[in-house]
């Protein structure tokens, strides 16, 4: 999903004024900060590449990431830090783009010597640092959905704190299906990552008995859509789903409008911005829309967010926050700094078996007393299999109501 | 619901959105013998144009013809001031400026409007039915626009006397510059034409669509399409083209997956061409 957002980022070739100041004032963050955060860091510190998305397409979430990560940096030294040392951040930004990454990562590897990278969000740019990270043995632990990164983590040393592309597919077939939904129709931009998730989609839909009606493709630069509505509305299905992006979904939910036709549609969350909700105007109304979820409740993901401020959905941040904890956690655990050693760690102690913590300080005194640890964290319980993925994910379920979006209800433990 | 009619209704849809700038294309070529690839991209600009003037509380179509008649403006200052001096230099010059201007022009917009996904403030609104066929008022106003724009070019190609001059330059240059013809004068009003054509068929698109930054540039192929389709220098040709390639990627969906749509139009291309070398309509000598 986000892999092709930057894609298309890239692929349109040019930057927006917005976004070509964001990258000036980015590449001057970039230039100032890892400089005054190895300043900070001490002889006996770890430490620790922090490669957000900090501008272009990412930057939003990438700012959100750098300041969640930063929290959890506070708790983790405030304890003691792991081994008794500190962990010391070493920023660089990757502008949402894989050639910045690279040269962001050599710099993190091999000037300021990280032992691990934490915060890599667009597939394009997790795809692009992970050869680097592995030839080295050290460890990464990454935001990006797309599949295609579990063939790469098969070589181990990558870990994602986002639920897999295939996972958002089973998941709108489980909330359907929870909500008593017996038919689908599915209207699929023509890329390749929609027909993976459009698969999972049909085949967890098809298992808890619905049945897929129609899969309708279309082509994103098409000057209507009404005769792909048609044919998903032909055979009265009781939702449908679109697996595209802003631009087309808002086209389609529009023709739906214009035809005269109601339905219950469930698209992405991250397709759906306050632009969209803006330009499909009464279109939009009744939009179902499925999204990472967070552990909301959660001690951790409250910790979080009175520390930010608490007026956003902190679905990145708390990914960034679990990460840093995490590696934290396996670094005490493995007794080591060495790649090896913690891509065993980590994925001990994320769980499922051990005592639950939900903070540096309850796990590193559960680990002094030579227990094993599950560490529950604030984007959700964060047990990763075998590949280092994450085995059971969360989903929050929206619901456009008035021109806003209100969370409705949650997906929770879905798996492969 | 009657699926036929609405493939008919997307078909009529598309095809009006296609035919003026598919004509502006095929003017420009009949005239100044070159493919101008900014033509998409001043769709672009008109589009935004009209959402410029919109903000100031004109009414979208009057907004249109304004935004248009400003499009048709800057296209030709671009031909006065950088077109115009490669005119005698064969046809790759121009069609190298029109690729930057093309690239220039994209960007200017997203410098200007930025890169988000805006709309027209018109209201949503719900189809009614007409004779069984469903359409909105906005489609509805849009295919009878373009059809009278169509109309008015079409009549003055024929009875104007700017007409005549159009035609006998696309025709023979040299002999209409013996019977008096001030090539430049001709030449001007084409690309003003075609830049107002873009425009009105920016705006078309937009409203069907949304704008972004990529507006043009996604329908360049299939406009080029129905301009070769149609016999490059042909008004008549690009509207019949625009409708049969509508059609034909409409109705594609009843056999065929969706995959195949854009590939369909273009064997439809060649098909024609095989059996029809210059196009549907013929022009020229």
């Amino acid at each position: 999903m986000k892999n092709v957002i930057s894609n298309r980022f890239f692929l349109a070739g040019s930057i927006s004024r917005r976004s070509l100041l964001v990258v000036g004032a980015g590449a001057v963050v970039a230039t100032t900060l890892p400089s005054l955060s190895t300043a900070w860091a001490q002889d006996g510190d770890i430490k620790v590449g922090a490669l957000m998305p900090l501008s272009g397409a990412g930057g939003s979430f990438g700012q959100e990431m750098l300041t969640s990560a930063k929290v959890a940096l506070e708790e983790i030294n405030a304890a003691g830090g792991p081994l008794g040392r500190k962990i010391a951040l070493v920023v660089e930004n990757d502008e949402t783009s894989p050639e910045a990454a690279v040269r962001g990562a050599r710099k993190l590897v091999d000037v300021d010597k990280i032992s691990a990278i934490v915060g890599t969000w667009a597939s394009s740019v997790t795809l692009a640092v992970a050869p680097i990270v592995q030839e080295k043995k050290l460890v990464q632990l990454s935001t990006s959905g797309a599949s295609r990164i579990t063939e790469v983590q098969k070589k181990g040393h990558l870990f994602r704190t986002e639920p897999d592309d295939l996972l958002f597919g089973k998941a709108y077939a489980e909330y359907a299906s929870s909500q008593g939904w017996k038919k689908a129709a599915v209207l699929g931009l023509n890329v390749p990552f929609t027909q993976m998730t459009v698969e999972a989609f049909r085949q967890r839909f098809v298992e808890r008995g619905g049945k897929v009606m129609s899969f309708t493709a279309y082509n994103e630069d098409q000057t209507t859509f009404r005769s792909e509505v048609t044919r998903a509305f032909a055979d009265q299905p009781d939702f449908i789903h679109i697996s595209g992006y802003e631009p087309d979904i808002t086209a389609i939910l529009k023709a739906a409008y214009q035809l005269g036709l109601s339905g219950q549609f469930i698209v992405p969350g991250f397709a759906v911005s306050p632009g969209l909700i803006k330009n499909a105007g009464p279109a939009a109304e009744g939009l179902l829309l499925v999204e990472e979820g967070v552990a909301e409740g959660s001690p951790a993901y409250d910790r979080l967010t009175k520390s930010l401020g608490g007026d956003r959905y902190y679905s990145f941040g708390a990914q960034a926050y679990d990460q840093l904890v995490l590696l934290a956690l396996a670094i005490e655990a493995a007794k080591s700094t060495d790649g090896t050693a913690l891509n065993e760690a980590i994925k001990k102690v994320s769980g499922p078996d051990g005592t639950k913590v939900s903070s540096f300080a309850e796990g590193i005194k559960a680990l002094r007393n030579d227990e094993q640890v599950n560490y529950e964290g604030a984007s959700g319980s964060i047990d990763f299999d075998a590949n280092g993925n994450i085995a059971k994910a969360n989903f929050r379920v929206s619901q456009v109501k008035n021109g806003k979006i209100q969370p409705i209800g949650a997906v929770k433990d879905v798996a492969f | 619901m009657d699926e036929l009619q609405i493939y008919l209704v997307s078909a009529l849809v598309s095809a009006a959105i296609w035919t003026l700038p598919a004509a502006a294309i095929s003017l420009i070529y009949g005239v100044l013998r070159y493919p101008n690839f900014a033509i998409p991209e001043f769709m672009t600009l008109g589009a935004y144009l009209a959402l410029s003037l919109c903000a100031l509380s004109i009414p979208l179509w009057l907004a249109a013809l304004f935004a248009a008649l400003l499009t048709g403006l800057i296209a030709l200052a671009c031909d006065q001031t950088i077109f115009r001096f490669v005119r005698a230099a064969g046809t790759l010059p121009p069609v190298l400026l029109s690729l930057g201007l093309m690239l220039f022009l994209q960007n200017g917009v997203r410098f200007v409007w930025g890169n988000d996904v805006l709309q027209y403030p018109i209201e949503l609104a719900r189809p009614f039915l007409f004779a069984g066929f469903i359409i909105t008022p906005t489609q509805a106003a849009m295919i009878g626009a373009v059809a009278v724009i169509l109309a008015l070019g079409f009549a003055a190609l024929r009875w104007t006397s700017f007409g005549r001059a159009v035609r006998a330059t696309s025709t023979n240059p040299e002999l209409a510059v013996v019977t008096g013809i001030r090539p430049e004068v001709v030449y001007g009003g084409i690309i003003f034409a075609s830049g107002f054509l873009a425009g009105i068929g920016g705006v078309a698109l937009a409203t069907e669509t949304s704008l972004t930054p990529m507006l043009g540039w996604r329908v360049l192929i299939p406009l080029f399409a129905v301009a070769i389709l149609g016999g490059m220098g042909s008004i008549t040709g690009a509207a019949l083209a625009a409708l049969l390639l509508a059609m034909v990627s409409e109705f594609s969906l009843f056999l065929l997956p969706v995959t195949y749509k854009t590939a369909l139009a273009f064997l439809v291309l060649a098909l024609v061409l095989l059996v029809r070398p210059t196009g549907l309509i013929r022009t020229g000598n």
